[in-house]
């Protein structure tokens, strides 16, 4: 059936060819493309923040369940630590950001209401923000590839059965069906882990249509042919052939859908039903902070711009990705 | 083949997607750790009697794929379960709770539409203009802002800062003014409005803004097609061809689009509600998912998964209807 058929053959259209002419080419025409360049620039700088949080050593919180010790390394002077309270009597909760007059530098974003440093915890916030995003993609991505692949390689009802399946789980809006998988499969305490599970399973229908569709096209070419009169095995055909071959266009959408996958997740989040407390989350920070909106503004804020900026760096960076790999473009 | 026959068709090719999705939200219910009885007795204490009478009550005590038929019988006759926490059918609370959420939604469909598709001509017209600079930023803006961050944003600029509209909740227009302790049916009229204008902005962003992105590229790529140099070449005004031959082909994208973005707004229909306090199916969802009210999750899961797969086929007919070149159903 066709839910969706025209989405996948705009999506795919690009660059079967542009494999042939190279990665350096299409490297060459990022470096050109401005928008892709400033899409790079903020991509790489909410990266290295994520990365400095995991090394970091003070907050892991991609384990199952495990809250790590914070005992590995000191922070920074300039985060203080994100998540642990301050002593009681201490603490100076929902303190406006330094720019304002009751502000002070030494939360330059103010504190939140359990007076936490809230610079600190929009940083650490990408941690699990952006990395759950990156791997829920990369999960979609590949159980994806898989299925697409064994789809378009074999045909008949092997391709029917899967398709089926596939449209099946696409009929359900991500959102929902994430929600659904998280809260059932966790038993009615969701995680990130299960999210990240969710994620990856609600988009696999869109990795597994483009790299299907790519995927027709490759079987019919002559060293498929030549691989099999040669005896190579099925399996061997679709990892060593079918799939180096047709994986460019879904690897420009999959940058694109990493922007999608950290909006629908800190969606989640918000809902309740992603990141816990107190874990850093941006958009557990925007559900903590919707109890405060009308005393401190600031909470809400400074979370949905982190989410923005993240997300605009990797739209940037895909259109750019897309009208370089695209050829009607650079003619 | 024709409308007719291709409308049928379309409408018999979602029915094995229809049981599928029944099949998938089913196999997700019961095959969790912990059944649904335990799941639903969260925080309350019971003892093994207690379970296994509730579990007779339900069923639960019979093989899945029995329990499954029973549910599929039961949908085919619009029996949707019982909501455990509510003490209600299913389908009663989805019926009461439908209205608001297709209101919030149609709306938001209606302000993408009537603002994109003259902001995707204009930018295209005056492509590489600052007009286009200004709009594609405004995009990008779109595509990249959470709608439940929109929506907090817009509550705390015209709700807690201005105070021009309210924050919160839905007045109905099926209802009468006299519900509201309105004056007439103007000013229910404008109270249904002022009540609608921030959430119907703050869903409708995301749509907007990848409309309006689809309506640039494809009014860019129509305007330097042949039989607009054909028109150009003949004398038409300029605004007759931006009108007829440019308009109408590049319209068509947009009506696919209409139809698959269907899924995030449905999706964000239900952070929407959360933000707005509004009660439709979205907020009934939380909810139920808040309470492990599983029958209920079950069902708004599968309303609208068929709202969205109707909505598909609604837009695929309807692409078909205006475009000649579609010969139905019989491409690949």
């Amino acid at each position: 059936m066709a839910v969706g058929e025209t989405q996948v053959e705009s999506g795919a259209e690009p660059a079967t060819k542009e494999t042939e002419t190279g990665w350096r080419n299409t490297l060459r025409k990022i470096k050109q493309d401005t928008t892709a360049r400033w899409g790079l620039y903020v991509i790489t700088i909410v990266l290295a923040i994520t990365a400095y949080t995991l090394i970091d050593g003070n907050l892991s919180r991609l384990t199952f369940g495990a809250v790590s010790d914070f005992t590995m390394a000191e922070t920074l002077p300039i985060f203080e630590h994100p998540e642990r309270l301050p002593p009681p009597g201490e603490a100076e909760t929902n303190l406006p950001p330094a720019f304002h007059a009751d502000g002070t530098m030494s939360h330059p974003l103010g504190t939140d209401p359990n007076g936490r440093d809230y610079f600190t915890r929009i940083v650490y916030g990408a941690q699990v923000s952006v990395s759950v995003g990156i791997a829920a993609t990369f999960l979609g991505l590949l159980g994806g590839t898989i299925i697409g692949a064994v789809a378009g390689y074999y045909g008949g009802w092997v391709d029917d059965v899967l398709m089926r399946a596939i449209e099946t789980v696409y009929a359900i809006p991500p959102l929902i069906l994430i929600i659904v998988f998280t809260v059932f499969v966790s038993g009615g305490s969701p995680d990130v882990m299960y999210a990240i599970v969710g994620v990856g399973i609600a988009f696999i229908p869109v990795f597994a249509r483009i790299i299907r569709s790519e995927v027709l096209s490759v079987r019919e070419m002559d060293y498929i042919e030549a691989a099999r009169a040669a005896g190579v095995k099925d399996r061997d055909i679709i990892l060593r052939h079918v799939i180096p071959n047709s994986f460019a266009p879904v690897l420009v959408y999959a940058t694109l859908q990493i922007g999608v996958t950290i909006l629908i997740v800190a969606g989640i989040s918000f809902l309740g039903f992603g990141a816990q407390p107190p874990t850093p989350d941006w958009g557990e920070m925007l559900n903590t902070s919707h109890g405060y909106m009308h005393s401190n503004v600031w909470l809400s804020i400074w979370p949905g711009l982190a989410i923005m900026i993240t997300i605009m760096g990797f739209n940037l960076f895909g259109d750019g990705l897309q009208d370089a790999l695209d050829p009607r473009i650079n003619e | 083949m024709g409308l007719l026959r291709y409308t049928t068709y379309r409408f018999a090719q979602a029915i094995p997607v229809l049981i599928g999705i029944s099949i998938l939200t089913f196999v997700l219910a019961n095959l969790t750790p912990g059944d649904p009885v335990r799941l639903m007795l969260q925080g309350v204490e019971a003892d093994q009697e207690m379970i296994e009478q509730i579990e007779a009550q339900y069923g639960l005590d019979r093989p899945l794929y029995e329990r499954y038929l029973d549910y599929m019988a039961g949908l085919v006759q619009g029996d949707m379960g019982h909501s455990f926490h509510r003490n209600r059918s299913v389908s009663e609370l989805i019926a009461s709770r439908i209205g608001p959420t297709l209101l919030l939604v149609l709306s938001a469909y209606a302000f993408a539409l009537a603002t994109s598709i003259p902001l995707g001509i204009i930018a295209a017209k005056r492509r590489n203009e600052p007009f286009d600079h200004v709009s594609r930023i405004v995009a990008l803006i779109g595509v990249s802002t959470p709608s439940f961050w929109i929506g907090i944003m817009l509550i705390l600029i015209f709700a807690v800062q201005l105070g021009w509209l309210p924050s919160a909740g839905l007045v109905y227009p099926w209802w009468s003014p006299e519900t509201y302790g309105h004056d007439g049916y103007v000013e229910h009229f404008v109270e249904t409005i002022r009540h609608l204008l921030l959430p119907m902005i703050a869903l409708g962003t995301l749509q907007m803004a990848t409309l309006m992105r689809v309506e640039r590229t494809q009014m860019i790529e129509s305007l330097q097609g042949e039989y607009v140099k054909l028109a150009r070449a003949y004398g038409v005004p300029e605004r007759t061809i931006l009108r007829k031959h440019a308009f109408q082909v590049a319209q068509l994208p947009i009506i696919t689009i209409v139809g698959l973005n269907l899924s995030t707004a449905l999706g964000g229909a239900v952070l929407t509600e959360f933000v707005f306090n509004i009660n439709g199916l979205g907020r009934l969802f939380y909810d139920a998912i808040v309470q492990l009210d599983y029958q209920v999750i079950m069902g708004i899961t599968m309303i609208i998964a068929t709202m969205f797969v109707i909505g598909v086929i609604i837009t695929d007919i309807a692409y078909a209807y205006i475009d000649p070149r579609v010969t139905y159903g019989e491409a690949e």
